[in-house]
Formats: C-alpha cells, structure tokens, sequence
C-alpha cells in the first residue's frame, strides 16, 4: 500500500551514522585479542510521521540489532539517535523511560514473546504499570483497565479473554496480544520486527490488515522490519535495503519496485517467487549467487563477493550511499 | 552408479503404468491419529495420493495441517503416541505400512530419502560432513570408505559447493545455512533414490539463498529421474517448483489439480482465498487485504463434517452436518467441497447460508 510521499512531514526518528559493535574474544586463553562483529556499521536514514518505513535484508544484516539498538535494548557504539529531535542515544534513567512510552515494539515470535504465566490483561496493561510506578504516567488501576479492554476490542479480541493465559490462543490471536502490548501506552514510533513471519499464510493478511487500521486510528508511525519482500513492498512506504551492517539503497516502496539499482537489491527482486505458475520469471533465469557470509573485502564494497558487475574499484574503496534525486539514495559505484 | 541387490529385490515387482508414467508409490486411506490426554488428533485423515516418476508433487498447506506427518507416515517414522491407523502405501509392490522393519530400513534412505527443514538440526555435530554423505553408501551401498569418500566429493560438487575437497572435511557448524542444506541434499541423494522427500526444505533460508537451494533441487531431480514429494506452506515456491499439487487443510486433501489449473481455477473456497491472499500482494492497490476469517483448528476431537466451514464464505447448513465428497471437476482435478457435488442432498440449494461467524475470538470459545 504506497501511501502519498509527503515531503512537509515532520521528522520522527532520524538516525545518524549509527554503528553497533560487538566484541568476542578470541578462543585462545593466550591471545586476549578482541575482535569486533560490526553488526550495524555506520548507517544513517530518518523516518517521518506516519509513514511505514521498512528495513529488508537477510538475516545477518543487522535489521533487528538496528530495531533493538533504536528501543535501546543494546547501546549503539558510535552515532546519534534522535527522537523528535532528541538525542536517546545515550538517554538514562527518566529520560529513558519518556522514550520507552513512545518508542514499542513488535517481536517476530508471539510464542517466546509473551510471559506464559502472566494473563492476557496483566500482559497487556504491564507497559502502563510499569510507568506508573516510576511516576511518567499517573492512571488509576479503573483507567488502565478500561484502556485494556478498549484495545482488546481493536485488536479484534474480546475483553472477556483477559483473565486467559497466551497458551490458550493461537498464533495469530497472540500476535494480536503483542500488537495490543505495544500500543498500550499510545506511543508514536512502533518497530515491528518480522510480525507476521512466524504466523500462518492465511493468518498474515489478517494482522497487515490490523497493523494498517491501527496505523490510521491512532497515527503510528512504523518501522517494519522483515525479509519477506512482498509484504515489506505491500506494506511500506519507503524501503531501505541493509547488506552486512549498512545500507545499501533507500527509496519509495514504489520507485525501488520498478527501478532497483543496486545490484544486491536486483538479486533481492529476482529471488521473490511470483505465486503464478505462468509468470515471466522463473527459477533458471534468476540471477541469484552466493551467500551473505564474511565478506572477503575488508576495505572495499561488502557486496563485492557476490556482485555480478564488480569493478576493480569496488575492492579497495567503499562506495558511500549518494543520493540520486530527492528520494532514491544508493551505495554503488556504477551511480 | 549399478544399482545394488536390495534395489534389485525392489524392482522385480513391476508397478502399473498409468498415464504414461511409472507410478511409484500409490497412498491409500492412511489416517495418522494422536492419541493425546485431550482427545484424539487425526492429524492425516484418509488421505490418498499417487506419486508417478519424475514428477515433482507438492503437499501445501499451513503448519499443523499434517503435511509433515504425511509423508513420515509413509517412511513410519511416526513418534508415539501417534499411529497410523489404517490405509497403505505401495512402493513398487511393497507395502511400507505392513512391511518388517529390515525391509523398511533398507528403502529409507536408499530407495526413499528426506530432506527436513532445518538443515542445523538435522545434520550431526560432531560428525564430519565427509562421514554423514558417506554413511548412506557405505550402508546401502556397501562402498568401502575410500571409494565412499570419493564419491561424497563428487556429490558435494554437484549440488553446488565449491572447494569441496576441503570443505567435505568440515563440520556442519562451519558451514552457512545454505551450505548445509546443500550438505542434506547430498546425502539424501548420495544413493540416488527414486522418490526424494523435502519437508519444507527453504523456510529456515533467506529469499536469496532459497532461490539457489530450489533451483539445485530442481536441477538433479531432473538429472537423477527422481520423484519429489515437495512440502511447503508458501505458494510462490509451489508454483515455481511443482508439477502437481495437494492442498491440505485440517489433516485432508481438500483439493488436487496439475498446477497451472489449480493457480487458474481453483475450486475449493480455502485454495482460493489462499491463491487470492498472497498474489493481491502483488496488485497496486490501497484496499485493506480480502483475508481467509478465522484460524485453523486444533484438530482434538473434531466433528465429521467439512473443518473449513467456520471460515468458509459459502459455508451452508449442510457443511457443518456432513462431510463433503470427493468431486472430480475434471480427470486430474479434485475438490472436497458440497459446492462442486452433483447430487447435493435437497437441504444444500435451500437451507439459508449461514451467517459469517468465524471471526478470530470466536473461533476458540
């Protein structure tokens, strides 16, 4: 669903040359020598108001550590993230808290996601409690019952069920339950990493038809991550593509559909199996190699293992993400 | 590769030849129930297919609609407290259901192979990828190791792994997602089999690495003549991958059609609402998704009558009483529905439809 690009719109989230790094020690007890992962590696992109910004990749690319890093479940390593023009990179304390109200999330297994001893409505109403207790929000024990209720009806589920435990439902009614969960405090940014890739095919157009609805009524804006295409192409406004910790092409859902130009975005294209057996492309014409692994280039284009247009230039430098025209940003030296 | 005496034994009873082809295994009527505290779980429910030569067949459906248990039954390889309760599966003669077990352990692996979905689980730890490609032909095939390890290279060149004199001696964990899975396809077709079964063999790979997985597939079944019985929930894969498709929904085929008419006519109101929710994906549009209402059912105890019914938009009276026959629309194209029956009972044209009452919540009341 392409929305209107709205160039006016405030920006929510604008995220500067993030970088998250994870150190391992090496396996001898002799060498101390630290190596660094480099999930996220200097990437930078702004979200705006109201818009479905979705992040692809496959896995290892460092979509979800960029999700949790933006929550601040893991603390960036270099770089700004800024929330209505704040910076929360380093936010503590209260200050976290404020951003934790209006910054949820959405977990991909709505099996591991949910407490099994906790009931639906202690799961639900948990988020505002918890604020409540360090005083950002004052609600009284009947307000927050009231608010858990309402959102069970929006979700699509009766508040009857709130005395009932998640192994009671099923997937998709659980996913609901998380839904439910992470807009409880009405926040302003919702990060949904991989909602719909544990649940039944014929359960998942109902939950984008939910996260659609939602998005209208209470003006979410989302961050969606996932590595199906389709649905990202189906349910974002702008896309950005990640490859080994950055970003290698951003655009309108709807430009980057007809005209991907990086050669990794190709590839991601031309790996979507149509659901059509007469359709144009096929398995045989696909032109899809190799695997996201270590690359062997460590100054070079992370692509260049598996580019089929490499240059001798791509090995030595690092193509920096160009902007184009207004909306289509990408990271290649053919551009 | 000669095939060996046990191979031999196999092929001595000659298997009818039905359009053209050499039917190699003819299911009939297999029901596999759980008997479970709760009740019983007919996860496969009379369910009857043929698989003929060198096609590829594919088994869809969504998780717990007993696709996987579908074709462990045919291997036996069911846990308890399942059981397979009644039908039979022929393999050129033989019935895998009633056959001992010498004789089962000689056709699995050998005549019958699986790949399973996550190549990480389902491959040993602590064994060599050398050791596990070289198990099935110094088994069935009585090689001696030297001439197994050779072999185990050649197939690990052939479904793609480059640098496979050095990477065969590697364990499964230094290997990435696809390789392994790359890995399991080689042992299961180290013996060249005649039918090769993957049970979701791409869900756990990225888009891009399951494009290449399917394409190997693809590739050596056609090389090796092999029958694949191809298990997936995702309807992209099916239409690239399989020449003949089985829907299953709630432990039933509910409908089967070459796969080019099950894409253009689709007859039963599940395939159909399935078909339309992935490819409206693909449509420019600003609408809300049509959806499929309701979520599978849990299988314990269920009624005789037609499961899809509660979520079924032309759901009648009759469907919650009976449950509905086999229509053929056509030679090769089959659909479980009373929309499609001939001699619908009189009640079917005048009872009222019923209301659409298969909303999430009240389904699990």
């Amino acid at each position: 669903m392409n929305k209107k690009n709205n160039d006016t719109t405030d920006v929510l989230l604008n995220v500067k040359n993030l970088k998250v790094h994870f150190p391992v020690s090496s396996r001898s007890i002799f060498n101390k020598k630290r190596n660094v992962i480099k999930a996220v590696d200097g990437i930078s992109f702004s979200v705006k108001k109201g818009e479905t910004f979705g992040l692809v990749g496959e896995s290892g690319c460092g979509k979800s550590t960029t999700a949790r890093t933006i929550v601040r479940l893991n603390n960036p390593s270099a770089g700004n993230i800024e929330f209505e023009h704040k910076d929360i990179a380093h936010a503590r304390g209260q200050e976290l808290l404020h951003m934790r109200r209006d910054v949820q999330m959405i977990f991909q297994d709505p099996y591991a996601s949910l407490n099994p001893r906790m009931t639906v409505g202690s799961l639900i109403s948990e988020p505002l409690r918890i604020l409540r207790h360090y005083k950002i929000l004052s609600l009284s024990n009947a307000e927050i019952e009231a608010r858990v209720d309402r959102l069970l009806e929006q979700v699509g589920l009766k508040p009857s069920m709130k005395k009932r435990f998640p192994h009671e439902f099923s997937g998709g009614q659980r996913q609901r339950i998380g839904i439910a969960r992470s807009i409880v405090t009405y926040p302003k940014l919702v990060i949904a990493d991989e909602p719909i890739s544990a649940l039944d095919v014929s359960v998942q157009a109902q939950i984008i038809n939910l996260m659609n609805s939602l998005q209208k009524e209470f003006g979410l804006t989302y961050i969606f991550i996932a590595h199906d295409l389709t649905v990202v192409n189906y349910i974002s406004d702008r896309i950005a593509v990640m490859y080994l910790g950055s970003i290698v092409e951003s655009a309108p859902a709807n430009i980057l559909n007809k005209n991907p130009l990086h050669p990794y975005t190709r590839m991601l294209w031309d790996a979507i199996l149509v659901p059509h057996p007469d359709s144009t492309r096929s398995l045989a014409h696909a032109n899809v190699k190799g695997e996201a692994y270590e690359t062997s280039v460590t100054s070079g284009c992370p692509f260049y293992d598996r580019c089929p247009l490499r240059m001798e230039r791509c090995k030595t430098q690092n193509p920096p993400l160009k902007a184009l025209d207004k909306h289509h940003h990408v990271a290649c030296w053919l551009y | 590769m000669n095939k060996d005496k046990d191979k031999k034994v196999m092929n001595e009873v000659h298997a009818p030849h039905t359009q053209g082809k050499e039917l190699l295994l003819d299911v009939k009527n297999l029901s596999t129930h759980f008997f479970t505290p709760d009740g019983i779980v007919k996860a496969v429910d009379d369910i009857s297919f043929v698989l003929r030569k060198g096609e590829v067949l594919g088994l869809v459906g969504e998780s717990g609609c007993g696709k996987s248990v579908t074709v462990m039954s045919l291997l036996k390889l069911i846990p308890k407290p399942g059981q397979i309760v009644s039908g039979s599966v022929n393999y050129k003669g033989v019935d895998l259901i009633k056959c001992n077990t010498r004789t089962l352990q000689k056709i699995r692996g050998n005549n019958i192979s699986m790949i399973f979905q996550d190549p990480m689980t389902s491959l040993n730890p602590f064994m060599r990828i050398s050791s596990q490609i070289m198990e099935p032909l110094m088994i069935h095939r009585g090689m001696k190791k030297k001439q197994a390890f050779e072999k185990a290279i050649d197939i690990l060149k052939m479904v793609g792994i480059s640098d496979a004199e050095q990477r065969i001696r590697n364990y499964p964990h230094e290997f990435s997602g696809g390789m392994r899975q790359r890995a399991m396809i080689a042992m299961a077709l180290a013996c060249e089999p005649d039918i090769l079964i993957a049970d979701e063999p791409t869900t756990a790979l990225d888009v891009s690495v399951q494009i290449q997985i399917l394409e190997t597939i693809k590739e050596l079944a056609t090389m090796l003549g092999t029958a694949v019985i191809f298990i997936t929930h995702d309807l992209g894969v099916v239409a690239n991958m399989c020449d003949r498709v089985h829907v299953m929904y709630a432990g039933r085929i509910v409908e089967e059609a070459p796969v080019t008419r099950l894409f253009k006519h689709p007859a039963h109101p599940y395939t159909q609402g399935l078909i339309d929710s992935v490819q409206q994906l693909f449509d420019d549009t600003q609408e809300p998704l049509r959806v499929i209402e309701g979520h599978p059912p849990t299988l314990v105890n269920m009624p005789d009558a037609c499961l899809f019914y509660p979520r079924c938009p032309h759901a009648h009276e009759l469907c919650t009483k009976k449950r509905p026959p086999r229509v053929h629309l056509h030679s090769t194209h089959m659909a479980e529905c009373w929309l499609h029956a001939t001699h619908q009972p009189d009640t079917f044209n005048t009872s009222p439809p019923l209301p659409q009452q298969a909303s999430d919540h009240e389904q699990k009341e």
